[in-house]
């Protein structure tokens, strides 16, 4: 397992983090899968990065308080087993996040790109893609992410710039004819798929000092936030939401298929896209391997644990959308963020009630 | 100590009778017998005649006081030294020095007379440039050490002197400047290159194969020149130059993808016009390297992509062709690698035509039989062209093997397998690594370094010159 190890820099876990991040949002935008959420998908967004924000300072602050890695301060806060629990945990939503990923890699491919291919075949290829990607090494996915965010940066300047030129105010902020329920519901559900992001970010590295590992971490939410929720504002301004069971930026995607001017853009957005979801799905494989060989105590083998790895995926993603398992798989990644959020608070309650035992008792001898 | 065998003994080792070019040469030196031994044309007979058998008979009688009075006194080579050991020995004379034997004198005295032919220093073949010195290195290793030694002169240039392989050995010179190589790097260099137990032929190509990390890898983890002005900017960077006797190359260490892609051209121009030469230059790369991919993506799967009058013309060429675009693409591409290997075969005169038939004619010709289109003729001939346009000829031959692998994508998937393909490929270019080097330093990981990357900064900006090459651990993503 020595090109898969925890030993990354922070400005490494830093891209890694921030392309995920990226890719989550836009994920969530992009995907077609729940029906009439309009506007939910947009205001469910912002309520599951605020989650998420939350989890990212629940786990940066365990991670600075015991300068260890997320696990290991779960451990000593609670235990053993909770730390155990909280990995198998992780393996589950990583694992379901990489399905997701998957999904939503396959159908915006079959959708915008090649609308005869086979789904499935295009999400074995996706797959395998990964697989061959991920068994290089974490680094090299942050150094590859690191150069094609080169690429991407001007990329997103000019969807800015081009939605911008279509803007009407007058949907800036469209509230009306949405649930409360399914704004919740979306959000939890995504504040869910997010720990398995925040993993990487809290991939601590004890080589580099506490304020480093924090400081990467922020800097990639900050990133990744301000990037994506630009996207959707320029999405909400430029697109009315009339049809039902689109996202914002998907109808994006289609404008700049169908128009004009801009038609000859849509291959720079679809190796754009494919550059960052495969990247996501990657280090997910990759941190999932990394879990896995954890929980069982370093005794597998580097490349058949990748392997299995995305071929599970694969068979997630294969579950029929409609059946039991598909939404009770949804529903552990719908629970999941507000368990780890109560979670990692009350390792902290804890920790902080060990801290002031231990100075009371140094204080009595 | 070394106690030699006699000048028959070293005859016979050195295969004489049957071996009729070693030579033996009896003469009296100091009243005492002495022989010369040698081999016919590697030494000069015309040195050891002036400088040493003219002076042999004014050697006053009596036994020298030693080899140094000897060597002051009476012969007047400049390079002799005592043979350290009997590899040594057999070395240095299959290098054209000759052993001095005198009886009595149980040291063997090692004269430095090599006099074989060499070609005489030239304009390099393979890397011209509009500005700058117009000297290339020849196939003798000394003369290339004094080409880079005129360019930097510098005591902290350090030339040691390694002898690689196994039974023949081949001598290989290691170049580094003190305080700005990594001295883990030339550690790591030497005890690889004494580490080559298989018999190396003279030649660059042997070592560099023989050194790299990942023999199954695609891209090149070395760089080689023919520029001594080159390997100088390479050693001032921290690089460590490899010169290998007989082959009129060096080969620079460690690499990255940035030193593959820039010419001296860049750096003797002004920064204005060697930006411009350079954005030329990685155009051409993105051409060779995708052209003819993103054309086959667009004109398979996604026609909507191409502008209607576009699309018509395309259609209207490709009417009459009953060939896929696949197969087009690949008819041309085999056609302009038969052109680039027969122009390195022919013999220089045909050059010109074969430039002539090959390019003008053909196509023509092809275009003419409906065999391909007009238009694919023009994207392989931008390809083709980009790839010549690479200045290294590895990399120019890694980015034509990339070119079929994407090729192949985007006949399976449009620019989705393409974007794939990319993906995967560049992943695994961000994995390799030269020497402890990676290959997209210091764009991926970033790093402090020379800026002098796409942009060819003013001289004034590139200070910070040898921190390129930071090796992993010091690296930052």
């Amino acid at each position: 397992m020595t090109r898969f190890s925890y030993d990354l820099h922070p400005r490494e876990k830093q891209i890694l983090f921030t392309i995920a991040f990226l890719s989550r949002l836009t994920a969530g935008a992009l995907s077609t899968s729940w029906e009439e959420l309009g506007n939910a998908l947009y205001l469910g967004s912002l309520l599951s990065f605020a989650l998420a924000c939350i989890l990212a300072a629940l786990v940066n602050g365990l991670c600075t308080k015991y300068q260890c890695g997320l696990f290991d301060a779960v451990e000593r806060a609670m235990g053993k087993w909770a730390a155990t629990a909280v990995r198998i945990l992780a393996l589950c939503l990583s694992l379901l996040s990489a399905r997701n990923m998957l999904i939503t890699l396959s159908t915006l491919t079959t959708l915008l790109a090649l609308p005869r291919a086979s789904y499935t075949i295009v999400m074995i290829v996706c797959a395998v893609t990964a697989l061959l990607a991920a068994l290089c090494s974490l680094k090299a996915l942050a150094r590859y992410a690191r150069l094609v965010a080169y690429i991407m940066a001007p990329a997103i300047v000019v969807i800015v710039l081009m939605t911008a030129a279509n803007a009407t105010p007058a949907f800036l902020f469209p509230l009306g004819g949405h649930g409360l329920g399914r704004i919740l519901r979306y959000g939890l559900y995504a504040s869910g798929e997010y720990f398995s992001i925040i993993l990487i970010g809290a991939l601590y590295n004890k080589n580099y000092s506490p304020r480093e590992n924090s400081r990467a971490l922020w800097r990639a939410v900050g990133w990744a936030g301000a990037i994506s929720f630009a996207l959707f504002l320029c999405a909400s301004l430029s697109f009315p939401y009339t049809t039902r069971g689109f996202s914002p930026l998907f109808e994006l995607l289609g404008h700049l298929s169908a128009g004009t001017t801009s038609q000859s853009f849509s291959a720079v957005f679809i190796f754009i896209w494919c550059a960052a979801f495969l990247t996501t799905l990657c280090t997910q494989y990759g941190v999932s391997a990394l879990l896995l060989n954890r929980l069982a105590k370093g005794r597998l083998r580097f490349v058949p644990v990748l392997a299995a790895i995305a071929v599970f995926s694969v068979l997630l993603s294969l579950i029929d959308p409609q059946s039991a398992l598909f939404r009770g798989l949804d529903s552990i990644i719908q629970a999941t963020g507000p368990v780890l959020i109560t979670l990692f608070a009350l390792c902290w309650f804890v920790s902080c009630l060990k801290e002031r035992r231990k100075r009371k008792e140094a204080a009595y001898e | 100590m070394f106690r030699p065998m006699g000048p028959l003994a070293l005859q016979k080792r050195l295969g004489a009778p049957e071996n009729q070019d070693v030579k033996k040469r009896a003469f009296m030196l100091g009243g005492r017998k002495a022989w010369l031994v040698y081999i016919d044309g590697m030494a000069s007979e015309q040195f050891l005649t002036e400088f040493v058998l003219r002076h042999a008979p004014e050697t006053p009688p009596g036994p020298p006081r030693g080899w140094d009075d000897l060597l002051t006194s009476f012969i007047a080579v400049t390079g002799a030294t005592p043979a350290k050991d009997e590899d040594a020995l057999l070395y240095s004379i299959l290098d054209g020095q000759a052993a001095l034997f005198v009886m009595g004198v149980m040291q063997v005295l090692l004269l430095d007379v090599r006099g074989y032919e060499k070609r005489p220093v030239g304009p390099p073949s393979g890397e011209n440039v509009v500005l700058g010195a117009q000297e290339g290195f020849v196939e003798n290793q000394r003369t290339n050490i004094t080409l880079i030694r005129r360019q930097l002169r510098s005591p902290d240039l350090i030339a040691k002197i390694v002898r690689v392989g196994g039974q023949s050995k081949v001598n290989v010179c290691l170049l580094y400047m003190k305080g700005a190589a990594d001295e883990g790097l030339v550690q790591s260099i030497e005890e690889k290159l004494a580490a080559i137990d298989t018999d190396v032929p003279a030649g660059a190509g042997f070592v560099e194969q023989l050194l790299v990390d990942k023999p199954l890898s695609l891209l090149p983890h070395t760089c080689m020149t023919e520029r001594p002005d080159r390997s100088a900017s390479f050693l001032r960077e921290g690089q460590v130059v490899l010169l290998v006797e007989g082959a009129p190359y060096a080969i620079a260490l460690p690499v990255t993808f940035f030193h593959l892609m820039n010419t001296p051209d860049d750096t003797f121009m002004r920064w204005q016009y060697g930006t411009f030469i350079r954005i030329v230059r990685y155009i051409a790369l993105v051409f060779a390297l995708f052209l003819p991919a993103f054309y086959l993506a667009l004109v398979t799967y996604h026609q909507e992509l191409i502008p209607l009058e576009l699309l018509m013309s395309i259609a209207r060429a490709r009417a009459d062709v009953p060939f896929s675009v696949l197969a087009e693409v690949l008819i041309m591409d085999f056609a302009f690698w038969l052109v680039d290997q027969s122009g390195t075969r022919i013999p220089r005169i045909l050059g010109g035509a074969l430039g002539i038939f090959g390019a003008l004619i053909l196509g023509q010709a092809a275009a003419d039989a409906k065999i391909v289109s007009p238009l694919m003729i023009i994207v392989v001939a931008l390809s083709s062209l980009g790839s010549y346009a690479i200045p290294n000829y590895s990399l120019a031959r890694t980015v034509q093997i990339m070119q079929l692998v994407y090729i192949f994508a985007a006949v399976l998937g449009g620019f989705f397998a393409l974007s794939c393909a990319i993906f995967v490929t560049f992943v695994y270019a961000c994995a390799s690594e030269s020497f402890g080097v990676p290959f997209f330093a210091p764009l991926a990981p970033r790093q402090r370094a020379n800026p002098d990357l796409f942009i060819r900064w003013p001289l004034y900006k590139q200070k910070d010159t040898s921190s390129m090459l930071r090796r992993r651990k010091k690296v930052r993503p």
